[in-house]
């Protein structure tokens, strides 16, 4: 068969891709568990952080451990896809959630602590993105997500805007500004965090009605 | 055809990818400001490298040439998957800061242009200890940028602290981002340049 012949570079192209193919998904499944691991690390670690919570062992299993005795965790569902809550078992009173959407190039995940009246921001970290390096990505550092800390929100009522970038929540309060050079992934992150409490405050609202119709009949 | 010798030093110095060649410089900028990643990014370049030049050229006369840059992209691809794989279960902290240039590798000129000027026209064997050499020669420049901007910007090297350079020298933030790698690297280059060109004018 001629090198240059259709049928020639079809086949070839077929096989090399096959070959290839098959390499990445040997070092990906002998990997898998390791990789996995790490991943609920990082998300464990993500998420103590927003509860503040110290672990002076950096390991996986005291972080399971630190996460279990410090948080209680819950399925919201009533508000469309199901949404993962933690709350405080010890006091400062706080309920967190993992948000999610769709963000410049690819999903951003995080989670958000806030207080129990829904008021405030307590804080915000970014579990997973695939921003821009060095411009959208830079949602991750802490000089950014920090600004979150203590922040109040527009509303606390579903189906109103809760969070804007640049502007206060009360006149003369404190504003976070959108990062320079990211205006589209400032602008998903904004308009994940408005849809995204949108959702877990209806949620969060339908849960504690079931509680306490619940609560009333015993 | 040249001797390994003179391919494998070549690859190093007077052929030197990032000096002499002057490819690979996003990652050079992009990496440089922390020794640990640097090294990890040297280690997946040179295995990239020597390992799709190997391939490409086991099968350069199976190859057709009118698909050639695809199959070399694939290849090369293959190997830069891979090298991201075992960052990502080995080191997942490292893997955080440098995985999106891991992914760059792909692109890299430097990978490419190996594959396309010398796999494609050589043995194996030689093919190999060009890939090795050249990954060499970007990591040599890479590390000697990072074994200077980590101190000067970090006051670290290896992520322990330098308890010397903390008394006298305040940590200097421009060596952190892309600009310092951008001094660092002209000034080496100019520094290799003269005495790399020179030597051989002479």
């Amino acid at each position: 068969m001629k090198k240059n012949s259709p049928l020639y570079i079809v086949l070839f192209m077929m096989i090399v891709t096959l070959v290839c193919g098959a390499a990445i998904a040997y070092v990906q499944s002998t990997m898998k568990e390791t990789l996995a691991a790490n991943a609920r690390l990082a998300r464990n670690r993500t998420i103590a952080s927003a509860f503040n919570l110290t672990v002076t062992d950096q390991t996986a299993a005291a972080y399971d451990n630190i996460l279990a005795e410090n948080l209680t965790t819950d399925t919201l569902t009533g508000a469309g896809a199901p949404i993962e809550m933690f709350t405080t078992k010890k006091t400062p009173a706080s309920v967190g959630f993992i948000f999610s959407g769709m963000g410049f190039w690819d999903y951003i995940s995080g989670i958000m602590v806030l207080s129990p009246d829904l008021s405030e921001i307590r804080s915000l970290r970014i579990i997973e993105q695939k921003e821009t390096p060095g411009l959208g990505a830079r949602i991750t550092e802490k000089s950014f997500t920090d600004l979150f800390a203590d922040f109040p929100l527009r509303s606390a009522t579903a189906g109103q805007l809760h969070f804007k970038f640049g502007e206060p929540a009360a006149e003369n309060g404190r504003k976070i500004d959108a990062l320079t050079g990211a205006t589209q992934t400032s602008l998903a992150l904004e308009r994940i965090i408005n849809s995204e409490l949108d959702r877990f405050i209806t949620a969060y609202a339908k849960s504690r009605n079931r509680n306490t119709v619940s609560g009333s009949g015993e | 055809m040249p001797s390994i010798k003179t391919i494998f030093f070549d690859g190093i110095g007077k052929n030197n990818p990032i000096f002499i060649q002057v490819l690979g410089i996003c990652s050079t900028l992009a990496v440089t400001n922390l020794l640990a990643n640097t090294l990890f990014m040297c280690a997946g370049l040179i295995f990239s490298t020597a390992m799709s030049s190997l391939i490409i050229s086991l099968i350069r006369n199976l190859i057709p040439a009118r698909i050639r840059m695809i199959v070399q992209v694939l290849i090369i691809a293959t190997f830069v998957m891979m090298v991201d794989i075992v960052i990502s279960a080995t080191a997942p902290d490292i893997h955080k800061f440098i995985g999106p240039y891991i992914g760059l590798i792909i692109t890299n000129c430097i990978i490419m242009g190996r594959a396309e000027a010398f796999a494609m026209q050589n043995k194996p064997i030689p093919s190999f200890i060009d890939g090795i050499a050249m990954g060499l020669g970007y990591s040599m420049v890479l590390i000697v940028i990072a074994v200077i901007r980590e101190p000067l910007g970090f006051g670290t090297i290896l992520g322990h602290t330098l308890p010397a350079i903390n008394v006298w020298w305040h940590q200097w933030t421009i060596m952190v981002m892309a600009p310092g790698a951008f001094f660092m690297l002209g000034l080496l280059s100019w520094i290799a340049r003269l005495y790399l060109l020179g030597k051989e004018k002479k």
